[in-house]
């Protein structure tokens, strides 16, 4: 019974086939082209076009890369490592008190004062860098004071000008001036770059500072240090 | 005599006919869709394939050149280094430039004839002087000086004249005190 009526349905299907052909086979393969064209060409294609933004930002990537890495191996490691020696010694990362005392006398005696006395004050901060006093008093012409002053912009630390009292004596010519100044040092920074940032060259001011403090440091040991120092000084820094 | 052709076959024959001519037209047209649609699926798949060959290029490429750097890393964190330093020095060193230019200023103003015997410069840029001179047109000259900024090229704010005496000796003292910018 159930066998005749599914041979009957079978029939029917078929005639309906049959009877209807023309439209159902083009009916279909149109359906099935659709499904083709919506599920796999068009996700396929607009796969492609976001993969082909992703490889021209890749290859741009490597064009920058390739540029710093270039411009990386160009910089002379020996004159980097003297010039990073050059500014560490300039603005050193612990105080080094004598050194910067050996440094002031050094001066003195060049623009031709008397250094009468070196004091120290208490250490400061100044927003990330820190500072510690030397008052010194000095006497000599005044012509040699001003001498004094300027070569505190280009000496092998970081000085600054707090104040100045000068006394002139009467026929004499001479002056007695007490200069506080502040002297600077930093603690280490840790800097490093990331992949993707471009190289920052030192621009021609920099450039020209660092020529400035070269010059003033000198080359390595000849600058005044704690061991060139004509006071005696006992500790290594006996202010820390 | 007549000429046109008769058809002798019955309707249900030529009915049929132009039916199957139908169908096989249809079906033509739904095989060449079929291939036009085949062949851009190849074409589609094709140039993902060769896509995703240019991809792993970029990248392998990318990533040689990542190395690169990675390697010169020491030297890129050397220079930050260097202009951190430097950017700090050059902060540092230019925040008392003003006094020391001031303080060559006053000095460079004095006219000859008279005579410092005090000069004072404290940390918030004001000059305390005393100047000596037996002359008072050299007095009005240096106080002339002090207050033409032609001359103090713009870096004094204020004079102020504190006191003016007649010594014993015969020498005028005057006391200033001038601002600094």
């Amino acid at each position: 019974m159930n066998q005749e009526k599914i041979n009957e349905a079978f029939l029917k299907a078929k005639e309906l086939f049959q009877r209807h052909r023309i439209i159902i086979l083009p009916a279909v393969s149109g359906l099935a082209s659709l499904l083709i064209i919506f599920l796999v060409v068009v996700p396929h294609f607009l796969s492609y076009l976001r993969v082909r933004e992703k490889i021209t930002q890749t290859q741009k990537s490597v064009l920058a890369l390739e540029a710093k890495a270039e411009e990386l191996v160009s910089i002379d490691a020996v004159k980097a490592r003297t010039d990073l020696e050059t500014v560490y010694t300039v603005l050193p990362v612990v105080q080094d008190v004598p050194q910067a005392m050996a440094v002031l006398q050094d001066m003195v005696q060049r623009a031709g004062l008397r250094l009468v006395s070196t004091v120290y004050t208490s250490p400061g901060t100044t927003s990330g860098s820190g500072s510690f006093g030397l008052n010194i008093s000095i006497s000599g012409p005044l012509s040699q004071v001003q001498v004094f002053l300027a070569q505190l912009q280009t000496a092998p630390r970081v000085f600054q000008l707090q104040s100045i009292a000068i006394r002139l004596q009467k026929g004499m010519g001479e002056a007695e001036v007490e200069i506080p100044i502040r002297v600077f040092f930093s603690p280490e920074q840790k800097q490093i770059g990331a992949l993707n940032q471009p190289l920052a060259q030192l621009t021609t001011e920099e450039e020209n500072l660092l020529a400035k403090l070269s010059a003033a440091v000198g080359p390595k040991g000849s600058s005044p240090d704690s061991t060139a120092s004509a006071v005696p000084l006992g500790k290594a820094d006996p202010f820390q | 005599m007549l000429t046109s052709a008769i058809n002798l076959l019955p309707p249900e024959i030529i009915l049929g006919r132009k039916q199957s001519s139908k169908i096989i037209l249809v079906n033509r047209l739904s095989i060449g869709v079929m291939a036009i649609l085949v062949f851009i699926t190849s074409a589609t798949l094709a140039l993902r394939f060769s896509q995703n060959l240019s991809l792993n290029k970029a990248q392998q490429n990318l990533a040689f050149a990542e190395g690169r750097v990675t390697e010169l890393q020491e030297k890129e964190g050397q220079l930050i280094l260097l202009k951190a330093r430097l950017a700090e020095i050059q902060s540092l060193l230019g925040e008392d430039q003003s006094k020391k230019e001031a303080f060559n200023l006053l000095l460079s103003l004095v006219p000859s004839g008279t005579g410092i015997s005090d000069l004072s410069l404290d940390n918030k840029g004001v000059v305390a002087m005393s100047i000596e001179s037996s002359s008072l047109q050299v007095i009005d000259s240096l106080l002339s000086n002090l207050s033409t900024p032609e001359k103090t090229l713009g870096l004094i704010s204020r004079v102020d004249l504190e006191n003016l005496s007649l010594g014993k000796n015969g020498f005028y003292t005057i006391s200033l005190r001038v601002g600094i910018k």
